[in-house]
């Protein structure tokens, strides 16, 4: 949690008397502004006060000494947003002083370390995740083209609908994702890991069956009625996963936003960093040393990993998901050990049509 | 319309406007890179990921600008002069780095400066001139949506909505601009055209801003304007020279280095006296067509030749060598003349030329994916290959090999297969095990492959053969012998048991045959010589000595799923 907090401390000599009418003028301002819990108020003899509120933000309190047109103000807020000059601003317009000595001190960095720390695990996270993005969408694009062939178009029209239909997760973002963003977060994980790690496998399986449609209804494979059906179905899934990774990045940058009051743009600009790694490494390193498949069941169980590091972190109840996590990351590693046999099976089956 | 809406519809024009220009930009650049060096996979995902990286600078930065109007002017003014350029640049930065690398390693042959290609450290120079204009885009279009949804947020007021929609209208546009480019821009208009159209396009966001909104420095502004409008109407009218100007001097460099004068001033009017390049784009690559004089025995002889996305396919005063050694040794290795043939590729006719001279052949069925070379072969080349398209022995059929192997059920005894090198993941997927699988079950019982691909030996390819001034050796080294195991490995798991590389005129060849069993090493004893010409009589008799190198291993299997040929050390 952030323990990054602000206190107000307030000294102020009041021009006139002070009046019952200054006093409920403080408290309702600090009532407006600030979110009240508990109150607490007792006078004291001959004079003299002193009110003390729980806020939900911490605590408020204030001491009068009529005898010397003297108050003692203290704001304490456990976050960095609220804005105490406002406060002040406000007070002031209630209340007429002649001297002010106000200063807001900074609280609660002694247990900054953690925090830091936290956010540096949220940029983390988006550079793996948003590599993971990229992986899929190069491995689809990759394997569309041994189906429909033509690389390079393929490679562009991946780019272009990857980024557009990212626009639009990022569009419905506000309108589809909770405000639990750990949770959410998790669950766009687990879809994205089935989705991503399936998809090229998919992509067989699919031109698999267009090609048999062909054959048994006679229809030209280059025909209309295969091709544009094919087309959209394959592209689908390059939107789907574009669309999952368009939540992916508004979510960090709120779960960023737990843990530091800085601007979303550097979980952007790492996103972006990820993204470049994913695109450097696929075609030099990746691809010519893994099977297109097993890179996707890989990728798959990185994505998991994270939606499992994320569950035991924020420490996640939730029987449901944990028991998708456990169950889809056993199904990868299993996958991944039998790999080069299943992914042999595939491609006899689906792309040779089990002809050998 | 309400005057909100109006506003809105401005802004979104405005910002998918933007975003087209910028990812044409970006496309525009790795297409001219990949293209121009010959290696889509490096420079198209090196180009892309640090475009995606400049655009996380720029959002990264971009709280830092107060005026947005001044800022994005500045920045569109910036983009278009980039884009006017873009492509320029490239074909500048690669045509120093050709030369200087052909400085180290020049041998004077025209195919050898495309081997030779090896100095790292200018790869390196190379590299970091193109990119840093690559950052640059990415950096200044990473500007545009932290600027457009401030200009939104300034006009329509703080509603979370006008951002969301301004990242969603940035990113319809850049999928508009990915579909264009691929679609029309670049098969209608090529780069050069593209880059004009697209830098103008940009220019005019500019003008609008400065028309509308801009009050303070106009003149300044205006002036940046009309210097970029005025160096985009001079690339927009000098296009033809610009596009003439680098293929010669990529086509021609041997030959302008062949000269003894060096001398810089020279150049342009040396370049001049070079007959124009030909280049016509067809739906699936760049054929060039070009005059290239060759000496032979101190005879000039007039040749032509034939590029296909400028990777070299022939030249016409020697081709015979490379296709009678195609034809006719693999005929003679087979000692039975074929009657039913399948010809994969080989829109050029020529290959087909040499077959016909056999009358015991009775049907070729060729497929071919380009119509362009087709219709090349019935006018520009109808000489050379003997009208042998026109011969009623021969069937073609416009169509993707890979496909049709993988569909058709009509047998021959044997596939000619006439491929361009694998340059890309495209292409080698023409040499996968997958597509050779497909091959093998194409063939009748002691049908025989043969093709043409790349298949190191032991020898020294450049022997001094060029008025002797500059001895180049080639080492035979580790990655010959890995290349070699990839072919190799991938025809065995293809099915292939047979295996057999020659060599003819630094072409090579292999022989494959289902059916295991050993060549007959002595196989031109009882051949037919007649229908070859004495150079290629001379350079077969060779063929018995040469020693290729290799390893049978499935690990080197070329597998579409698991592409291991594209793996040359160059980039």
């Amino acid at each position: 949690m952030d323990t990054r907090s602000q206190h107000l401390i307030f000294d102020a000599i009041l021009e006139k008397e002070i009046t019952q009418a200054d006093v409920d003028g403080i408290k309702n301002v600090i009532e407006k502004n600030l979110t009240v819990v508990e109150k607490v108020e007792y006078k004291f003899t001959p004079q003299g006060e002193t009110i003390v509120f729980i806020l939900s933000e911490s605590h408020f309190s204030l001491h009068t000494y009529p005898e010397n047109k003297y108050i003692s103000m203290d704001i304490y807020v456990c976050n960095m947003e609220t804005n105490l000059e406002k406060i002040i601003d406000e007070i002031k317009g209630i209340v007429s002083f002649e001297k002010i000595e106000s200063r807001i001190l900074p609280r609660g960095r002694i247990a900054q370390g953690t925090i830091d720390r936290s956010v540096q695990v949220v940029y983390l996270l988006t550079i793996v995740v948003a590599c993971c993005s990229i992986l899929y969408e190069f491995l689809l694009a990759q394997s569309i083209s041994t189906t429909m062939g033509n690389t390079a178009l393929r490679y562009n029209l991946t780019i272009g609908l990857f980024i557009a239909s990212m626009g639009f997760g990022a569009i419905l973002y506000k309108k589809l994702i909770g405000p639990d963003h750990f949770k959410e977060f998790i669950k766009v994980e687990l879809l994205l890991s089935l989705i991503g790690g399936i998809a090229p496998v998919l992509v067989l399986i699919i031109d698999y069956f267009f090609n048999s449609f062909a054959k048994i209804s006679n229809v030209s494979f280059f025909s209309f009625w295969i091709q544009a059906p094919l087309f959209s179905i394959n592209h689908l899934l390059i939107v789907a996963i574009g669309f999952l990774s368009g939540l992916e990045l508004p979510l960090l940058m709120d779960m960023s936003k737990k843990f530091t009051t800085t601007k979303g743009h550097f979980v952007l600009a790492y996103d972006y960093l990820g993204t470049l790694l994913g695109a450097i490494l696929f075609p030099i390193i990746i691809l010519p040393n893994l099977h297109l498949f097993t890179i996707g069941y890989v990728v798959s169980a990185i994505n998991i990993l994270v939606a499992l590091f994320v569950m035991i972190k924020m420490k996640i109840n939730h029987r449901g998901y944990r028991l998708a996590i456990w169950l889809m990351l056993i199904t990868w590693i299993f996958v991944i050990i039998q790999s080069t046999s299943l992914n042999e099976f595939i491609v006899e089956r689906f792309y040779f049509g089990g002809k050998f | 319309m309400d005057k909100r809406s109006l506003i809105k519809a401005e802004l979104f024009l405005i910002t998918s406007l933007l975003a087209f220009c910028s990812i044409v930009y970006e496309l525009l650049l790795s297409n001219t890179l990949a293209i121009v060096t010959q290696n889509y996979i490096w420079w198209q995902s090196f180009t892309i990921g640090i475009y995606i990286g400049g655009l996380g600078l720029g959002a990264y930065f971009s709280d830092r600008f107060k005026d947005t109007y001044k800022n994005i002017i500045s920045v569109e003014l910036l983009l278009s002069f980039f884009g006017a350029i873009c492509v320029l640049y490239v074909y500048l930065f690669h045509g120093i780095y050709k030369y200087i690398d052909s400085l180290f390693f020049y041998t004077g042959d025209f195919y050898s400066t495309f081997y030779l290609q090896n100095v790292f450290l200018l790869k390196i120079v190379f590299f970091i001139a193109i990119q840093v204009l690559t950052l640059s885009i990415g950096t200044l279009s990473g500007f545009e949506i932290p600027l457009m949804m401030k200009m939104a947020v300034e006009r329509l007021g703080e509603s979370e909505e006008g951002e969301h929609y301004i990242l969603g209208v940035n990113y319809l546009g850049t999928l508009i601009g990915t579909i264009c480019f691929a679609y029309f821009l670049l098969p209608k208009l090529d780069v050069v055209k593209t880059s004009v159209f697209v830098a103008l396009l940009n220019l005019l966001v500019c003008l609008y801003f400065l028309v509308r909104y801009v009050k303070k420095n106009r003149a300044l502004y205006s002036s940046f304007t009309v210097a970029i409008a005025l160096l985009i109407s001079v690339v927009g009218f000098n296009e033809s020279s610009i596009t003439q100007g680098y293929l010669k001097f990529f086509y021609y460099l041997p030959k302008i280095l062949a000269k003894d004068n060096l001398d810089f001033t020279d150049l342009v009017r040396r370049i001049e006296g070079f007959k124009p390049i030909e280049r016509t784009k067809s739906l699936y690559q760049y054929v060039d067509i070009f005059n290239y004089p060759m000496t032979e025995d101190g005879i000039v002889k007039d040749s032509t030749i034939l590029t296909l996305d400028t990777n070299f396919q022939f030249n016409t005063a020697t081709e015979f060598y490379y296709h009678q050694a195609f034809a006719h040794i693999s005929i003679a290795l087979n000692k039975k003349i074929p009657k039913r043939i399948l010809m994969l590729g080989g829109g050029d006719g020529l290959l087909l030329r040499e077959l016909l001279k056999y009358p015991e052949i009775e049907f070729i069925k060729q497929i071919e994916l380009d119509q362009k070379m087709i219709d090349l072969a019935n006018s520009r080349f109808a000489e050379l290959n003997k009208h042998s398209m026109q011969d009623p022995r021969v069937h073609t059929e416009i169509n993707d090999g890979f496909y049709y192997a993988r569909t058709t059920n009509e047998k021959f005894d044997a596939v000619f297969i006439d491929f361009p090198y694998p340059n890309s993941y495209d292409l080698s997927r023409l040499y996968s095990v997958e597509f050779y699988s497909y091959v093998r079950k194409l063939l009748n019982p002691n049908g025989f492959v043969v093709l043409d691909s790349p298949f190191y030996n032991k020898v020294d390819y450049n022997k001094d053969r060029y008025q002797g001034r500059v001895v180049f050796t080639q080492v035979f080294n580790d990655v010959q012998v890995k290349s070699n195991s990839v072919v190799a490995s991938t025809f065995y798991y293809a099915g292939f048991k047979s295996f057999f590389p020659y060599r003819v005129s630094d072409e090579s060849f292999i022989f494959l045959k289902e059916e295991p069993g050993m060549i007959d090493f002595n196989f031109m004893d009882g051949a037919d010589l007649s229908k070859l010409q004495p150079q290629t009589i001379r350079e077969m008799k060779e063929i018995k000595n040469q020693q290729f190198p290799y390893r049978i291993a499935f690990k080197f299997v070329n597998s579409i799923f698991k592409p291991t040929l594209i793996r040359k050390n160059e980039f």
